[in-house]
Formats: structure tokens, sequence, C-alpha cells
């Protein structure tokens, strides 16, 4: 009976468990019914017999055919051509100049279809089409290329009185001349000047060699560098460059040469011309003309702290020769203002020098030692941490190329080196090598397959009056009885 | 438990987010799956109508199922090839012995240049060698469909373990630091590019960015007979041990992804990706 009643009580369960189930199926069924109510058997509904518009399809998405692009070729004629050029210059026009509608960028079909179409040659990984080809000579160094970048420094070392003055960069400036003016107008070209840290470009890009753009760049370098009261890039702001990947250097120590060529990769021509007498931002013309990148911030600290150590260390000495010092500095300064004076007299330009001691040299007088630092180690900072090594500034050089040519590859780089005179060897060591700029130019070159050359010296301009240390000590003396 | 499983499939069938409602030019209204587009014959395929012209839809619906067919015809591995290619862009390589200085740098009163003192350390030598190695990825894409790919988005990371020297490369020692110890850091380099359009058997080579991988070495050694000859180590004070001043770094490479995509009917962008090694591409994009 009992087991009678559990078969009941189950049967009864499963009953109302079917029960629940059905009425959950049915709930389900008749919410995907009500969903879906008006769903119709799979046929479109006639509801009114109207004839269909035979519309064209359009294309999805609002693109235009990159093909019609590349079969109409926009062209424009430059309005520039028109105006006329400076009497200054003279530019024969190479030929009847029409400015092509910017060639696609990106590497999409317009590659591959020059990559099938075999008519059309390909002698350079860089060049788009080989009509712009110009043969170039750069001081000697000749090369043909499409799309150049010259890279000019225009500091006042380039101009010092031992490289011959201002007359040094007329003659840099009568290359550059010669170089852009036999330019085709097709070939793609741009300039960039530095000075130190001060970087500055004619155009944000390479633009073709017509001759307008020929006058007004010859125009702008040739406002450079033509008087003593003014030299370089004094009236530029500096900017820092800027990575969006990983250097040695840090971006703020990126300077001279390393700067613009930094900017120049970004127009990735297909040569460049880097003319410069120094390596790195530091120069030292005393001392086998030795030439680095410093790390600015800690150079600065490097130079607090030593200066604290003499102090602390070597009392004696700091008291007794900063007065001589000051004394030689007020020497120097009537010297230069008699020697310009006579200059004047002569029609000839100011005296241009590395430093204020430089007259002082000139004219035989003997300028204390300054003091050595005996014991390095009780410097919190070594010189060494004051500057990027060679090796440094060379995976830097080599990434910021590497990341902007990518497969291309290496350019045709060319230096120019300007060599500088030693005013007066110190402590120099032909010994210690890589420290000059020269050798470390020479090293680069061999490594990236480029070509270097040095531009023979002028004459250095001497001179014109040779003044002794003490005749201008009686004359300074007489000076300030006077006042 | 039954409750919950039902009101999950309840809520999924309300946001199924595939388009199944369809009208056409004159405004009437199908209801059905749509399966795949027939680019050849321009016929839409549906679960239960078959075969439809496309010509006859409504403007917003044309757009709508050839984007549907541009989506399935890039998803589609063998009618949009995509193949990974490892290359070495440059290298540069330089070695050389030279005589270790301890050069001193200051600046006198008034001066505008700084001035320098150099001290050689004759009895030693150094070796000096670095190599430098700019490698990257070539992506081959080529387009099989019969239709035009549009509006391409290519992304790629290279990521590489970057050793960087503590100390600067001077004859002393620091006191905290071994000359020898590196601090070692993953570096991602990132590209992005776009390709407007990829035409019916037009193929492209898309680059990754470059990771330039250095291997540097110093090594010093004293080149004369210490029992014969006092060594400098007397002589410049602070000169530290000289057997622990040499030193080696070496980066490496972890890989390269490349996520190619294009934007789908609701304005997401649907991504294929390729990397090497595989697993790279097994991680989220962002998490390097």
């Amino acid at each position: 009976m009992k087991k009678k009643r559990e078969k009941i009580v189950g049967s009864s369960a499963v009953i109302i468990s079917l029960a629940i189930h059905l009425i959950l199926i049915t709930l389900a069924g008749g919410i995907v019914a009500l969903k879906y109510f008006k769903k119709q058997p799979s046929e479109f509904k006639i509801e009114e017999q109207k004839s269909l518009e035979r519309k064209q399809l359009e294309v999805p998405i609002e693109t235009k055919s990159f093909m019609n692009q590349m079969s109409k070729p926009q062209s424009q004629i430059s309005q520039k051509i028109t105006t006329a050029a400076p009497a200054k210059f003279n530019i024969s026009e190479q030929a009847e100049f029409i400015q092509m509608a910017p060639l696609p960028t990106f590497q999409g079909s317009f590659t591959n279809f020059n990559n099938k179409d075999k008519r059309l040659i390909f002698n350079s990984k860089y060049r788009e089409i080989d009509f712009g080809l110009s043969k170039v000579d750069f001081f000697g160094t000749r090369t043909s290329s499409e799309r150049m970048v010259l890279i000019i420094d225009v500091s006042e070392d380039m101009i010092q009185d031992n490289l011959g003055g201002l007359d040094a960069f007329e003659l840099i400036y009568e290359d550059t001349f010669d170089l852009i003016s036999k330019l085709k107008s097709s070939t793609l070209f741009n300039i960039i000047l530095f000075d130190q840290n001060k970087v500055l470009s004619f155009e944000d890009k390479l633009i073709p060699a017509i001759a307008s753009h020929k006058t007004n760049v010859l125009e702008w370098i040739s406002s450079i560098n033509t008087n003593t009261y003014k030299i370089g890039l004094n009236d530029i702001e500096e900017k820092d460059s800027i990575f969006d990947y990983y250097i040695p250097m840090d971006n703020k120590d990126i300077s001279v040469w390393l700067k613009a060529f930094h900017i120049a990769t970004n127009l990735k021509p297909e040569s460049i011309f880097i003319l410069t007498s120094n390596w790195g931002n530091i120069n030292d013309p005393s001392l086998a003309n030795v030439s680095y990148f410093s790390k600015n911030k800690m150079l600065q600290r490097y130079i607090d702290k030593r200066l604290e150590y003499l102090i602390k260390y070597e009392k004696e000495k700091f008291e007794e020769i900063p007065q001589e010092i000051d004394n030689l500095y007020t020497i120097s300064l009537k010297m230069l203002e008699l020697e310009n004076q006579e200059r004047e007299n002569m029609f000839i330009n100011h005296k241009i020098m590395h430093n204020w001691d430089d007259i002082l040299k000139e004219n035989n007088t003997e300028i204390p030692s300054w003091i050595e630092c005996k014991a390095p180690s009780k410097i919190d900072i070594f010189p060494s941490e004051t500057r990027y090594t060679f090796d440094e500034v060379l995976e830097s050089f080599f990434t910021i190329t590497m990341n902007s040519y990518k497969q291309l590859g290496f350019p045709q780089i060319n230096f120019i080196l300007s060599p500088k005179k030693r005013i007066r060897i110190e402590n120099y060591s032909d010994e210690a090598p890589l420290m000059s700029s020269q050798y470390k130019f020479f090293r680069l070159s061999k490594m990236i397959n480029g070509r270097i050359r040095k531009i023979p010296p002028l004459n250095p301009i001497e001179n014109e009056l040779y003044q002794n240390k003490y005749e201008i000590e009686k004359l300074l003396e007489n000076l300030s009885e006077n006042n | 438990m039954k409750l919950i499983l039902f009101l999950i499939i309840f809520i999924s069938s309300l946001v199924n987010a595939d388009k199944n409602v369809f009208t056409n030019l004159n405004g009437k209204i199908l209801i059905d799956d749509l399966i795949r587009f027939k680019y050849e014959s321009q016929e839409v395929i549906f679960e239960n109508s078959g075969s439809i012209p496309l010509k006859i839809f409504a403007d917003d619906d044309k757009r709508y199922i050839l984007k549907y067919n541009e989506i399935e015809g890039f998803l589609s591995s063998f009618r949009f090839k995509i193949n990974l290619e490892k290359k070495r862009w440059g290298r540069i390589k330089y070695e050389h012995s030279r005589t270790p200085f301890y050069m001193d740098v200051f600046k006198n009163k008034y001066d505008n240049l700084y001035k320098h003192k150099v001290l050689l350390a004759d009895d030693y030598e150094e070796y000096d060698s670095i190599s430098l190695d700019a490698q990257g990825y070539s992506l081959y894409i080529k387009n099989q469909n019969l239709f035009p790919i549009n509006n391409i988005i290519v992304e790629s990371k290279i990521i590489y373990e970057k050793e960087i020297y503590n100390n600067a490369s001077g004859i002393y020692l620091g006191e905290n630091n071994n000359f020898s110890d590196v601090t070692s850091t993953n570096l991602i380099n990132y590209y992005e590019e776009q390709i407007l359009s990829l035409m019916p058997g037009e193929d492209i080579t898309i680059y990754s960015p470059c990771a330039v991988l250095t291997r540097h070495s110093l090594d010093r050694e004293i080149i004369i007979d210490e029992s014969i000859f006092p060594t400098q180590e007397d002589i410049i004070e602070g000169f530290g041990n000289w057997d622990e001043h040499s030193r080696e770094k070496r980066d490496n490479l972890i890989g390269v992804w490349f996520r190619v995509g294009i934007s789908n009917n609701n304005g997401n962008i649907v991504w294929r990706n390729e990397s090497y090694p595989d697993e790279l591409s097994e991680n989220a994009w962002d998490s390097y």
C-alpha cells in the first residue's frame, strides 16, 4: 500500500514536472511567436504594384577608383613660374615646367602597377621615376640623384679667422650655387642649415628644383654669414628632436649635423650631403681637434662638482689663478678692439675667434694652465659620464636612419669636411684615437659605404697688428689714470 | 536553474546583432538569414528564400550586403592572403683596439669652449666591438577576391629586448655598480598604415617598424708584464680593478605582430592577426 502510494506520488511528480515543462515550452514558443508574429512566408509581400526602378548599384564605401586616378594624372601649371627672378641670379630654365600632381605616398596599387609594368625601369630603390635625375658635384663629390638634401653647417666654427674667415663661407655659397643652378627642374631637393642646436630647413618637404625655388633658396643662403655682426642662425628658436623609438642618446642631446640629419631622413632623400667641420657639439681645437657629443645636463653637473672639488682640495691655486685670468681677459678685449679698429681702416672683416684667449696666444702671451683634478674619484661624477661614446652615437645614427628608410637601407651619404687647424698643441696625443672629428667621420663613412672629402683650407687671416701684452697693460693703465 | 537558462537563451535571441530584415526598392520586407553573396552573378543567398538578385534591394541593404561580402572575402585566408617574412634591412659592424684614456673636461672663467686634458693608460689596451643589425618583417597581402577590399588598416608592432649599460665607459669604476652591469628592458616600435583599396588580384607588401639590435663588447687587458713594470693602478688614484673592466651586452628580437583590419557593418574593425612567433598574437594587442 505504501509502495503503491509512493508510486502514485512518484508518477504524479513526473506528471507535474512534465506539465511545468510543457508550460515553459509553450511560454517560450509563445514569446518567439509573438516576437516574429509578423513573419511571413519567405516571399516579398506585394503591397503596391510599382515598377521597379533600375538603379545603379552604389559603391558601398565612398572611395574614388584608384586606377582611374592613375590613368588621369592631374597636372597643374605652377603659378610661381611667372614670377620674375631677381636680377641677382641668372638661372637658366632647364625645361618647360609642369608641376605634377603629387604621387601617391602609400605603397598600394600604384607600386604594384609599376612593378608589373616592365616598360618602367627602376635604377634605384629610392626613385619613383627616373626623369628627375640630376648629376651633381658638391666640392668634388659627384653623384646622380633624383631626391637630395644638402645639410650645411653655418655656425661660427666654419668661418673662424684660421679657416679663412667669411671668405670660407663665400666658397661654400659658390659651390652650393653651382650645384643648385644645375639641377633639373624635376629633381626634388631641400637645404637644411644648422648652427649648434638650431636647425632650419628651407621647406618641410622636398621641393622641385624649378627656377623660382632655386632663386629663393639661393637668395636665402646668400643672406647668411655675410658680416661678422650676424653669424649663424641667431634668430632661430631651438627645438628638440622628437623620436617615437629608442635611441641611446637623449633627444635633448641630439645636436649639430645629427639633428639636421634626423630632419633630412624624414624626407627620405636618395642622397644627402653633409658639410661641417665638427663631429659633436663639444670641440676643443687646442687638443687634436677633439670633438664629441656631450650629455649636456651631466656635463653641467660635472663642471659644478669639479669646481666644488677645486675649492675644497686646491684652494691656494684656485684663489691665485682667477685674478691672473681676469687681467688677461681685459688685455684680450683691448687687443681685439685695436685689431678690429685696424681692420676697419683696411676695410677688412672683424676678427672671428674660437675663444677669448685666441688673440693672446696669437700674440705669444702665456696663459696659465687650469688647475688639474688630481683625484677624479673624489668627484661624484666621472668625466666619461658627461659624453657619449662613438658607439652610442653610431647606434643613434644607425637607428635614426633605419627607422626612416627601413627596407630601403642606407641612402648615399656624402660628408664634406672643412678641416680645422689647431691653434696650439697643448697636450696633443696621436695615440688617443677616436677623438678627432676627422677620424670619427672617416670611420663612420667607411662603415656605411659613404663618401668623404675634405675641403682644402683657405689661408688663415693674419692679424693686422702685432701686440705686446706689456704695452697693452701700460695702455690700459694710462687710460684708467686719465679717467 | 532552468529558468535562468531560458532567460539567457531568450535575451541572446533578442540581442542578436545579425541583420535578417531586408527591404527591396519598393519598400517590401523580407525576413530571412543572409548566408552568402555570389559576386559573379550578383545574387544574394538566403537561408529560406534562396537566391535573390542584389539589384532589387534597397540602397542601404545593397550596401549592407556588399559590406557583408567584403568582410567574408577579407576573412577568407584563401581569397585574402597574408604572408609574413623576416628581413634584415641593414647591418654595420665595427671593431678596433686602442689605448684607453681618461679625459678631463673643464671650463676656465670667460671661456666659450670646454677644454680637455687627456691621460692615456699606456699599459693597457681595449678591444671594442659593436654590431648593429636592423631587423624588420614584411607582410605580403594579396587580394584574390573578385571584388576590391577597401580602407584596410595595417598595424604592426615589433618587440625586442634592449640591454643598456648601467655605467658610462670610463676607466674608473663606479662604487655602487659593476662595470658589466646591464639593465634589460622590452621595447616596442609601432607603425600604422592605411591602404585605400586593394583591387582584385592586386598585391602589396607592408613593412613593420624597425628593431635595431645591438651587440657590443669591450675587453680590456694589461699589455705589460706586471711583475717587471709597475701598473698605472698605482699612478691614477681611484683606478679600478682592471679585471672588472670588460663588459658585453646583446639585444634580442622577441617578435612581430601585424594586424590587418577593415570595418564591418556595425562600424567595428574586424581584425586578422599574423605574428611571429604565433603565440604572440594569443595575448591581447594592448598587452604589448
